[in-house]
């Protein structure tokens, strides 16, 4: 099949999780063969993120100056406090101190709470545990400590499967991790998840307690946002 | 007083979303704040006018959307707004590779990426910019974008395709620009 067979609205709606399974289907397979209709798919794909992760928060004043060439005035200042007021709450000390481009791993000294995400989005069983050998590693660091800590795992892409139960190889150490540290959480790529469900046509089971995020990465940028260190392995 | 009652839930688990899809309508931060505020009193007054709780989502939504058309109107003196352009003056084309955003890492350090974006999406026509906010944004249905907007659905498809269409124009996204990632079986 060439893409000129789908209109744009179909291939819209497809990216949209519109079509039907049957439709879904049918579209996959012609991408497999058909590169432009990748290549135009994954574009449609690209600035639906795009869009979404464009306006994920709200702008601080420097952010609007930027845009506008506008002073930034004593309502956006109040404005900021006050959202940030709503989205706070455990995490909220650790808000004001943030330097808002930084993926650094570096973490203040002074900082009572250390927050760290990390990411899988590979079914490599060696990276895999990599990673699960790091996040033990620093929950067991911070076990002793004074200081507190929190750590997230999220995965997305191919990293779903971790957490799926009939595909991971770790579901004894997940399970093993989440009962010995109630200070670490894991969340996956609502997006992944249902992608993955459409074209395996099955109901991905994933292990207990975790979160499914909007989008893996949107919930990377939001952890980020609100003071969270990303460590990528 | 029970539909009151998850209303005021809806607005503070949402005051950020909401804002952040009237700042996508209007382009200015003070601005989208008012509009939140303005529908937020619109909906308390009209509460009990909401029949299925079910519906909310989508009843302050449309609400919040009536906001900003009084704005509109109010601003431009017109009656048919669906075709404005409520952009940046001084807009200039600029490229943006959609791929080299594609880790975490990138899309939280090209913050222009994000203005570029944002710029892009500001120059689009009003009934475009709605449609693409409510469902890449809000993350609505074509269904519910229906209702919300009172368009048929194949309206809403046409529009979410030719907004976009405008966006990747916009976005200057050239063929030998991209790295494509094949399907892994």
């Amino acid at each position: 099949m060439k893409e000129q067979q789908y209109s744009d609205e179909i291939l819209n709606a497809y990216v949209d999780g519109e079509l039907s399974a049957d439709d879904n289907n049918a579209i996959l397979n012609s991408m497999k063969s058909d590169k432009a209709l990748l290549r135009r798919v994954r574009d449609l794909e690209r600035v639906k993120s795009l869009v979404g992760t464009s306006f994920n928060e709200v702008p601080n004043s420097n952010y609007e100056k930027s845009i506008k060439g506008n002073k930034p005035s004593l309502s956006i200042a109040a404005s900021v406090l006050l959202l940030l007021g709503v989205v706070s709450g455990w995490i909220g000390h650790d808000l004001l101190n943030k330097d808002e481009t930084s993926t650094q791993i570096v973490v203040s000294e002074k900082k009572d709470t250390w927050n760290i995400v990390l990411h899988v989005n590979t079914n490599d069983k060696y990276i895999q545990k990599t990673i699960l050998d790091e996040t033990e590693s620093l929950l067991e660091s911070f076990k002793d400590s004074e200081k507190k800590a929190k750590v997230e795992i999220v995965a997305y892409g191919q990293g779903v499967f971790l957490f799926d139960k009939s595909k991971s190889k770790y579901q004894d150490r997940l399970e093993s991790l989440k009962n010995n540290f109630t200070n670490l959480s894991y969340a996956v790529c609502g997006r992944t998840l249902k992608r993955i469900e459409q074209k395996q046509d099955r109901k991905i089971n994933l292990i207990a307690d975790m979160t499914i995020s909007r989008s893996g990465i949107y919930q990377i940028i939001k952890r980020q946002k609100q003071g969270w260190n990303y460590i990528r392995i | 007083m029970f539909n009151k009652n998850k209303l005021s839930r809806f607005c503070v688990d949402n005051r950020n979303l909401l804002i952040n899809i009237a700042y996508s309508w209007c382009h200015e931060r003070t601005q989208a704040e008012d509009l939140v505020q303005d529908a937020i009193e619109k909906a308390l007054k009209n509460i009990s006018k909401l029949n299925d709780i079910k519906q909310l989502k989508a009843w302050f939504i449309k609400i919040m959307l009536n906001c900003w058309r009084d704005k509109l109107r109010k601003k431009h003196d017109l009656q048919n707004f669906d075709d404005l352009i409520v952009g940046e003056e001084n807009y200039s084309h600029q490229n943006v590779n959609l791929y080299e955003s594609s880790t975490p890492e990138s899309l939280l350090s090209q913050q222009q990426t994000k203005l570029i974006v944002q710029t892009a999406i500001s120059q689009l026509p009003v009934k475009h910019k709605t449609v693409l906010s409510l469902i890449d944004i809000y993350g609505v249905s074509y269904s519910e974008v229906s209702t919300i907007l009172d368009i048929p659905i194949g309206t809403v498809m046409s529009r979410i395709s030719r907004a976009r269409n405008d966006l990747l124009q916009r976005l200057s996204v050239k063929e030998d620009e991209h790295k494509v990632i094949p399907l892994k079986k």
